[in-house]
């Protein structure tokens, strides 16, 4: 949803003129960097996304478990106005055949590669202008590379509510199971097509 | 596995001591649920999703396991709202610094 005013009263030179000449917010897509990123105040409205970027977002990336991607502008970088995490992610099953595994192409008899977007929200007072769009570009397009480097055979993610669950499906985000929690699934495969001409 | 998975009939039983188990219902009392049983059953089911989270794995079920490898082996060709993300992601109003 865009609200035309609200962008209006937040930043009048960006929204000047509908053309290319009006100012636009320079923003920016970066790692995590504890030292420098406000935790604290980022509000997206979904108490548990809030919580995973002030409690354990660094820990997880110190160690290397999950990456955490902050999006800000050029001119306050310390502001999270939003963020993602990106997790390797693994399916087991004991029944997969040598056959399936190979037309798979993945590693092992027994265990399917995924990435876990494990994390997606904009800040309440950055909601409605297309940036969550833009956050899912930047997860799928960086686990399409990650799969080209290490493998990973699809993007799972487990939406909080049935609106992310809608807002996912459009993206193609398939369901595999809607208890007893919600779990999506898009192949890389899906995602390469889209991606790799860009 | 049921074949009415949503239903609740399957039953898990737990032994506690006296303390404990006003503590809990204290603690339900609090986070204004009621009936005991469906506030063990909530926090129990909460803290199953973070650890299964954590540990990075998940274990393909009967109940999903051919969805699973349909969606791989076939993939669906990306829909025009996918297309459409990779070709335009930046929204209006914004310069994406790279």
């Amino acid at each position: 949803m865009r609200s035309g005013n609200l962008q209006r009263i937040r930043f009048p030179l960006v929204l000047s003129s509908n053309d290319n000449s009006g100012r636009r917010l320079r923003i920016r897509i970066v790692p995590l960097d504890p030292s420098l990123h406000d935790r604290k105040s980022f509000q997206c409205g979904n108490d548990a996304v809030d919580r995973y970027l002030r409690t354990t977002a660094a820990q997880a990336t110190r160690y290397y478990r999950a990456a955490t991607f902050i999006l800000a502008t050029v001119e306050n970088p310390s502001e999270v106005l939003g963020y993602y995490t990106l997790a390797p992610h693994e399916y087991r099953d004991g029944e997969l055949d040598l056959a399936t595994a190979r037309t798979l192409k993945v590693h092992g008899l027994q265990r399917v590669p995924v990435l876990l977007l494990g994390q997606l929200g904009i800040a309440r007072s950055y909601q409605g202008r297309g940036l969550g769009k833009l956050l899912l570009w930047s997860a799928l397009e960086r686990a399409f590379s990650t799969a080209a480097n290490s493998g990973a055979v699809a993007v799972i993610t487990d939406p909080a509510n049935d609106s992310a669950a809608a807002y996912y499906a459009r993206y193609g985000f398939a369901t595999l199971h809607d208890a007893p929690f919600h779990r999506m699934l898009l192949p890389m495969k899906t995602i390469a097509a889209a991606f790799s001409h860009e | 596995m049921p074949t009415t998975p949503s239903r609740r009939d399957a039953r898990v039983s737990v032994r506690f001591t006296e303390r404990e188990r006003a503590y809990i219902e204290e603690a339900a009392a609090l986070a204004s649920e009621g009936d005991l049983s469906r506030f063990i059953a909530t926090v129990a089911l909460r803290s199953a999703r973070s650890v299964v989270e954590e540990s990075g794995i998940s274990l393909l079920a009967a109940d999903h396991r051919r969805r699973f490898y349909d969606l791989l082996l076939a993939p669906p060709p990306p829909t025009d709202a996918l297309r459409e993300l990779a070709a335009n992601p930046v929204p209006v109003g914004f310069e994406l610094e790279r």
